[in-house]
């Protein structure tokens, strides 16, 4: 096949770009930008060949990608189609009218895309990856012949990743393969579980052990708690025995003393105490009576100096302001330089003003701070005045031409249609999706539902209902009917059997009756039986001779004569003849004899026999009817009459066949009256919104939707452009009239400023026409006017403060002096202040000292007071204890005093001693203390103790033992309890189950691919080895020059077959081993061939090299157009490069150059 | 308190009853299909049949229920820890009101079953015959049969006597049902007929999603209360049943799992690159994970549809793997991924294109009985070095020429990816 013509209507960067390909000439070599190249040209062939994918690298320009393409088969047939992306129709003519797929198949031989890409077009960047890969390969051939039919791949790479990762995953357990890790941790896991789960025996014993304990420990509580009694009852009797004595003897000498007087418990003390303080008090009053007196004639003989006392206060200040009044005396002087070096300053200035004025006249004519501040505010709004005013200007000229092109667009344009409600509708209809094709697709499949469940019915038997019949049917349970299916085919086999048994008694009962008629057609068999009965006839007859003959008895009766001749005494010989005769027989014919006896014991065990097994066919039989009567009851309620049971497992499972498709065509149904609804609702939506529109009648919904969708497209474009235009108009329009207000609002601002500013010009000294900046510079002088005044005012004011504050000091100083009639030599300031402070000091420590004695005094006489006081208290508690006791005397006082204080004593003692006791008494009384130990014998108590210490000691032994083995006990049951966590191990278990398998799974797949991937490259390479190499031989030796002569095959070192090339002297080059130019011709060659050989048995596609030859040199060049021309002749060939030398080298003869302007990549 | 009284002279008045219902536990039984590469943490699947079993009583507790019935399966057949036993008592002394069980399928020949003393408030019915529990006090009588044996085959509800007069009565039965779904056949019975017997409720065991399979009388599978693999997803509980007057008033499901299974289908039908993928990925996986209840959730991600990236994640599984897994953290911190299936299919047929000739000669190879073979007896060693849990095998081996062949695309998408991804991979 060829491609007569390309036309790249919409594609990429493209818009009605054609190339026409002259099936006349062999090669194409189409000139043009860079990034022309295989990635758009192959892509756009491709396209138009096989459709455009869903996503596109080439539709950023163009959303409705076209591509055309004219086509020539080898056989003369001819087409032309175009190409758009969509869904479906794709396919166009050149009417634009869909054609179907096939139309492009008959022209592509069954080839896909992916043959097409892969085979059929190759760039630069791919001829080297091939000439890499053939390095990376080794040169081995059969890796080369999947490159050369596939592309640059590399089967080596492949193979050994599949291996290494196999290898990785299973084998033998060196290297810790992941398998093996697996399954290790699974048993590791598996034995961690039986080391960690808890046996019942275990625990069973343990508790039993526990309980032991616990009964052990309860009889070893009860005898300690017996012991521990009576060893204190002892111990009891011990401890209060000494305390029980003390307390009885303190108790007799109480009773003795009798009644004594009720004194303070302090009784005595106090009455020490008192006598002691009355001696003291008097000897302290005597003391401080004398030092009394001492003291008040020391301050009588202290004169003060009260006049200069007066002036302390006036002579500490003078003193302390001495240094700052003179400082001001210095200070002074500077000060007055000051001032006369700002006066300068302000006449200068007032001179550039104009003014010859003294300073405070300059001052006085100062303007006043608000008429500056206004005047600097106008001249600060003038300046912005200005700067806004140019701006205006510079806008309203822009927005002015904006708002006349605005005015003439929309002038241009009509009144738009509104297009919302065909939106919705269209919104509305797409919403369902491509619900034609939903609609036929349903209508189609409940068709065929319907029809596959109505074969499937008719097909099932034993019913004649409804599939929904059928549906609700009660159905016998699957485990009712195997049971009673089985019953029944158990019964079933067993009747069989029963009468198989049967006919084989038959049958040989019948074949013993043969037998014996046979024996008996030669006489009677001489049985035993039968000379039995010949003696018993002849015994018989000789029984009635002699009864008749010897005993002369009655005649015989007939049944005496059965089987016996009618005249006996002649018969008789005959008898015994006859039964000597069978006896002789007998023994002459003993073994037809024994067969006639053994058919005659077979018939009777065969009867016999026959018998049972008739019984037993009728037990069978009504075991048959009753499992029969089971199996029909259970299908009864079903209302079906059943077959065997594997009858009705078949039929069951056709049944559930039937069921399914029943299932399946309800469903269609429901899903074709939904989809019907939903078209028909669409439909009508389209119709109402697209009356009298072209094409607005179709029953299906995409023909109305693409109707739709045009008008919609046009409506809302004119409404866009419309709404685009009015928007710009009001928007200029209003930037216009704004700029116009913002112009008129500018000039009744400057006018304004105006008659603000001329006031102003007055009050800062200028004239009324005078402008901005004028008034600017005025206001910058009178600034420095106001502040060399002010500095100067500021010194004068300074020199008026210190002479004023040196007249006051002196004024206050000689005031002082007069004062304190202090008279001085000095007469400085300093000397006259130095004469005052000193009388001062002295006058200041005669009043200290009269102070202090003064304070001594008072203080002395209120403690003369005091000590007065507490004597008289000493005397009144020295009579109230006599009162109380009763005494008449001190002497008296102390007896009453030591008696009650010796009654006190035994009280307590009493109460220490039965305080005492209480602590040791276990809360029993004195009485029942002294009872409990009456019985007692003192001197046996230690020895009872100790014994009983010691048994108490045993026990408490034996008690912590087992309180041991209980705790023990407890962990270990507590353990139990808890467990081991064998879980975890139970869930690693799995874990590492579930890991081994994925791991083996994933091994499988890779072990599969591996080795079916070399088997079928090495079946390729045998398959394909000697054609291709054949063919690219002699293609290498053209594009070589004849360096090369041809391609063969030799085994390397490590057995694998590579690929040589052949010098015309016989010797050869490995392939790996070319030079990379030379592998990429080789890749070239191979490639080429595979293509012829692919066109011996199938119409090739053409050839899409893509600046294949860039990277070769002229020679090579013109070496690979003229193999590509040759090659084309069978296969055509476009060549794109952007190389011009390339395309100067193209024979004009049987080469064509097509340039292409711009990029088109 | 006298409040209290009086509450509870009312229930006692109306009659007012409360039972919870459970089965399935399966104590101590570990979680399925998790493998070692899974990144799911320790401590979320730990204990987890336990602690969704402290919940159940803890529910219990709480809802102040009369009694408990376990229809079953308390244990895994094989499991011997005797501590999972001690537990259950240790349990059962918590839970302080009666609990009545029967032994399912999987406890029936349960060593712990057999050796564990229960306490005193928990009955078990009797495996010979139909077993009778009952209250005098709340006039509730249960019947239920334990299975003797793993296998039972026979319908068991055929011998249950019926209700009892002026008893609120109560069927507990371990079956199958008419539907085993994916579970084994035990015990089977129909639920018209069942729901013919007069009891007023029928509580089941057996099947582990919670259905109730009729009203009046209720029948019902309350499931299990924690799922333990990919394929019992959803919440996992148990059912708490109120009566007034010996009626049904309220029979609702409550939740007792500790960690959710969830099954993720990934349309990835037409992504055309990885970061499209990956992008639906987690749009999907973050749709999941608004659904946890609070509880961790572990997913299996199933990636489905025709796409070009196909080869790709044959190639490199672990890789998709990683996106799930970084999907999955950036979805929460309790979201987990316990497997990913690649259940995608490639764009265009297999070997299409130039490859197409080696991939016929590549299918060719099967065609060769001895290297056929050699394959078989590779992987049946392999086969027989797979671990096996519970005397089963989880995946599925090759061993016939067919099986090969149904695995046989598959392998050549790995083998052309590798292929065609050249030196870049």
């Amino acid at each position: 096949m060829r491609i007569t013509q390309l036309l790249l209507a919409r594609y990429g960067h493209f818009q009605d770009t054609a190339l026409a390909f002259d099936p006349a000439i062999s090669l194409h070599i189409v000139l043009g930008a860079n990034e022309a190249g295989k990635s758009t040209a192959l892509s756009a062939i491709a396209d138009a060949l096989f459709g455009f994918p869903h996503r596109t690298q080439f539709a950023f320009r163009h959303k409705d990608l076209r591509v055309g393409i004219g086509l020539q088969a080898a056989d003369g047939r001819t087409g032309t189609f175009y190409r758009r992306k969509g869904m479906k129709d794709t396919l166009r003519g050149l009417d634009d009218t869909p054609l179907p797929e096939s139309v492009m198949s008959a022209f592509l031989a069954g080839a896909g895309r992916a043959r097409f890409e892969d085979m059929f077009g190759m760039d630069r960047a791919e001829l080297r990856r091939g000439g890499t890969a053939i390095l990376d390969g080794k040169g081995e051939v059969g890796a080369s012949i999947v490159q050369a039919y596939a592309g640059p791949h590399h089967p080596r790479v492949a193979l050994e990743r599949l291996n290494d990762e196999a290898l990785k995953l299973y084998g033998d357990k060196r290297g810790g393969r992941a398998f093996h890790i697996a399954a290790d941790a699974f048993r590791a896991a598996r034995h961690d579980i039986e080391e960690r789960s808890v046996r019942p025996t275990a625990h069973k014993q343990a508790v039993e052990e526990r309980d032991a304990c616990l009964k052990s420990r309860a009889d070893t509580a009860a005898r300690l708690r017996a012991l521990e009694t009576e060893r204190s009852r002892l111990d009891r009797i011990r401890r209060t025995a000494q305390p029980r004595a003390a307390l009885a003897g303190h108790r007799a000498a109480r009773d003795a003393l009798g009644v004594v007087p009720d004194l303070p418990a302090d009784a005595a003390k106090r009455r020490a105490r008192a006598m002691q303080d009355r001696e003291i008090l008097r000897r302290e009053l005597e003391r401080l009576q004398v030092e009394q007196d001492r003291d008040q004639a020391a301050l009588e003989s202290l004169v003060p100096d009260v006049a200069i006392l007066g002036e302390a206060g006036n002579i500490d200040a003078l003193a302390a302001d001495l240094k700052r009044i003179e400082g001001a005396q210095r200070d002074r002087e500077t000060q007055r330089q000051e001032a006369a070096r700002a006066q300068a300053r302000m006449a200068e200035a007032g001179r550039r003003l104009g003014l010859a004025l003294d300073p405070p006249t300059l001052m006085a004519r100062l303007p006043d701070d608000l008429a500056r501040a206004a005047a600097a505010r106008a001249i600060d709004d003038h300046t912005a005045l200005v700067a806004r005013r140019r701006q205006l200007d510079s806008d309203w000229a822009h927005a002015a031409d904006s708002a006349k092109t605005a005015a003439k667009a929309l002038a241009a344009l009509g009144e738009p249609e509104s297009e919302d409600e065909l939106a919705v509708a269209i919104d509305t209809a797409r919403a369902e999706g491509r619900i034609d094709d939903e609609l036929f697709q349903a209508e189609r499949e409940a068709t065929e539902a319907s029809a596959l469940l109505a074969r499937a019915l008719a097909a099932l038997p034993l019913w004649q209902g409804s599939a929904e019949a059928l549906a609700a049917a009660p159905i016998p349970l699957a485990a009712a009917i195997e049971g009673v299916g089985a019953a029944s085919s158990d019964a079933e086999a067993a009747l069989a059997e029963r009468q198989r048994a049967l006919a084989e008694i038959d049958a040989r009962l019948r074949e013993m009756e043969l037998d014996l008629a046979a024996l008996l057609a030669a006489g009677t068999p001489p049985t035993m039986a039968a000379i039995d009965a010949a003696r018993a006839r002849r015994d018989q007859a000789w029984r009635l001779i002699r009864r008749k003959l010897v005993e002369g008895g009655p005649p015989s009766c007939p049944e005496d004569m059965d089987g016996l001749p009618e005249d006996i005494l002649a018969g008789f010989p005959g008898l015994i003849a006859a039964a000597d005769a069978l006896a002789d027989r007998r023994a002459e014919e003993a073994e037809r004899v024994a067969a006639y006896e053994h058919l005659r014991a077979g018939e009777a065990r065969g009867l016999a026999q026959r018998n049972l097994a008739r019984a037993d066919l009728d037990r069978a039989l009504a075991l048959r009817q009753e499992a029969q009567n089971a199996w029909d009851g259970i299908w009864r309620p079903a209302g079906i009459a059943p077959g065997t049971p594997p009858i009705m497992r078949e039929w069951l499972g056709r049944r559930d066949a039937v069921l399914a498709d029943l299932r399946e065509a309800v469903a269609k149904d429901a899903a074709l009256a939904q989809v019907s609804a939903r078209h028909a609702r669409a439909r009508a939506t389209l119709l109402m919104r697209l009356a009298g529109e072209a094409g607005a009648s179709s029953a299906a919904i995409a023909p109305l939707l693409r109707a739709a969708e045009r008008r919609r497209s046009v409506l809302e474009a004119a409404w866009q452009r419309h709404s685009q235009a009015r928007r710009a108009l009001a928007d200029a329009q209003g930037a216009l009239d704004a700029q116009e207000r913002k112009r008129v609002a500018l000039l009744d601002e400057a006018e304004t400023w105006r008659k603000r500013w001329q006031p102003l010009t007055a009050a800062i000294g200028l004239p009324e026409n005078a402008e901005a900046q004028t008034g600017a510079d005025a206001l910058a002088i009178w600034s420095e006017i106001e502040r060399h005044g002010r500095d100067r005012h500021g010194a004068l004011q300074r020199i008026d403060q210190m002479t004023s504050e040196i007249g006051l000091f002196d004024a206050q100083l000689a005031d002082c002096a007069g004062r304190s009639g202090a008279v001085s030599a000095a007469d400085t300031q300093a000397g006259l202040v130095l004469c005052l402070t000193d009388r001062l000091t002295e006058a200041r420590s005669i009043a200290q000292r009269r102070d202090t004695l003064t304070l001594d005094v008072a203080t002395r006489a209120a403690g003369l007071r005091s000590a007065a006081e507490k004597l008289r208290a000493a005397e009144d508690q020295l009579a109230t204890l006599r009162a109380l006791a009763g005494a008449e005397t001190d002497e008296a006082l102390t007896g009453a005093i030591d008696r009650a204080a010796a009654a006190a004593d035994l009280d307590r003692a009493i109460a220490e001693r039965a305080a005492e006791l209480r602590l040791l008494d276990d809360g029993m009384s004195f009485d029942e203390l002294a009872r409990e130990a009456a019985d007692e014998i003192p001197e046996s108590l230690p020895g009872r103790i100790a014994e009983i210490d010691e048994r108490l000691r045993i026990l408490r032994q034996a008690n912590e033992d087992v309180l041991g083995r209980l705790s023990r006990l407890d962990n270990e049951i507590r353990a139990m309890e808890q467990g081991q966590d064998a879980a975890e191990a139970a869930q690693r278990m799995q874990d590492a189950a579930a890991s081994a398998q994925e791991i083996a799974e994933r091994y499988v797949r890779l072990r599969l691919a591996h080795s079916l991937l070399r088997a079928g490259i090495d079946r390729f390479r045998r398959a394909q080895q000697g054609p291709l190499l054949s063919g690219a031989g002699a293609l290498f030796a053209a594009l070589t020059c004849g360096r090369y002569a041809r391609l063969a095959t030799e085994e390397a070192d490590d057995g694998k077959v590579i690929v040589v090339a052949q010098r015309p002297d016989g010797t050869h080059c490995p392939a790996d081993r070319l030079s990379e130019g030379t592998r990429d011709q080789l890749y070239l060659a191979l490639r080429l061939a595979a293509i012829g050989l692919h066109a011996a048995h199938a119409e090739p596609l053409p050839f899409i090299a893509d600046d294949l030859l860039a990277s070769f040199d002229d020679t090579r060049a013109q070496a690979a157009l003229a193999v590509l021309e040759d090659f084309s002749r069978t296969t055509q060939t476009i060549l794109f490069t952007h190389h011009a030398h390339i395309a100067a080298m193209a024979d004009s003869r049987t080469m064509r150059v097509h340039r292409i302007d711009g990029a088109f990549g | 308190m006298a409040f209290i009284v009086g509450v509870v002279e009312s229930r006692r008045s109306f009659l007012f009853m409360k039972f919870l219902h459970a089965a399935d536990i399966h104590l101590d039984s570990p979680m399925a299909g998790l493998t070692r590469r899974s990144t799911i943490p320790e401590h979320v699947i730990r204990h987890c049949t336990r602690r969704a079993f402290v919940n159940l009583i803890d529910l219990a507790i709480t809802e102040d229920v009369d009694f408990l019935l376990i229809a079953g399966d308390l244990y895994d057949g094989d499991w011997r820890d005797f501590s999972t036993g001690l537990f259950f008592n240790e349990q059962m002394r918590r839970l302080a009101r009666p609990c009545i069980l029967v032994r399912g399928n999987h406890d029936a020949a349960s060593i712990i079953s057999r050796q564990l003393t229960l306490p005193a408030n928990v009955h078990e019915m009797s495996a010979r015959k139909v077993d009778r529990w009952a209250s005098d006090e709340l006039g509730v009588v249960v019947h239920g049969r334990s299975f003797p044996d793993r296998h039972i085959g026979e319908d068991f509800s055929d011998a249950y006597p019926g209700p009892e007069p002026g008893k609120f009565s109560i069927a507990m039965l371990h079956t199958s049902g008419e539907d085993p779904g994916e579970h084994e056949v035990y015990a089977p019975c129909r639920i018209a007929s069942l729901a013919g017997r007069g009891y007023a409720y029928w509580a089941l065991g057996h099947i582990h999603a919670r259905a109730v399979l009729h009203t009046d009388p209720h029948i019902v599978f309350p499931g299990n209360i924690q799922g333990r693999h990919a394929r019992e997803t959803g919440a996992k509980g148990a059912t708490l049943v109120e009566t007034t007057d010996q009626r049904i008033v309220r029979a609702a499901h409550h939740d007792t799992d500790v960690l959710r299974w969830a099954r993720i289908e990934v349309d990835l039908d037409g992504a055309e690159t990885t970061p499209e993928a990956a992008m639906r990925l987690r749009f999907a996986i973050e749709a999941a994970a608004g659904e946890t209840a609070g509880r961790p959730l572990i997913a299996r991600l199933v990636l489905r549809g025709a796409t070009p990236l196909h080869a790709v994640f044959l190639g490199d599984p672990q890789r998709m793997e990683a996106e799930c897994q970084d999907a999955a953290r950036a979805a929460g911190a309790d979201f987990y991924i316990e497997r990913v299936l690649i259940e995608t299919r490639p764009k265009a047929a297999a070997g299409e294109g130039a490859m197409a000739d080696l991939a016929q000669a590549f299918a060719a190879g099967l065609d060769e009985p001895e290297a056929v073979q050699k394959l078989l007896q590779e992987f049946a060693r392999l086969r027989a070095d797979v671990p096996v849990v519970q005397g089963r095998h989880g995946g599925a081996f090759p061993r016939t020429e067919e099986d090969l062949r149904a695995l046989m695309p598959e392998a050549w998408q790995l083998a052309e990816q590798l292929l065609r991804a050249g030196d870049s991979g």
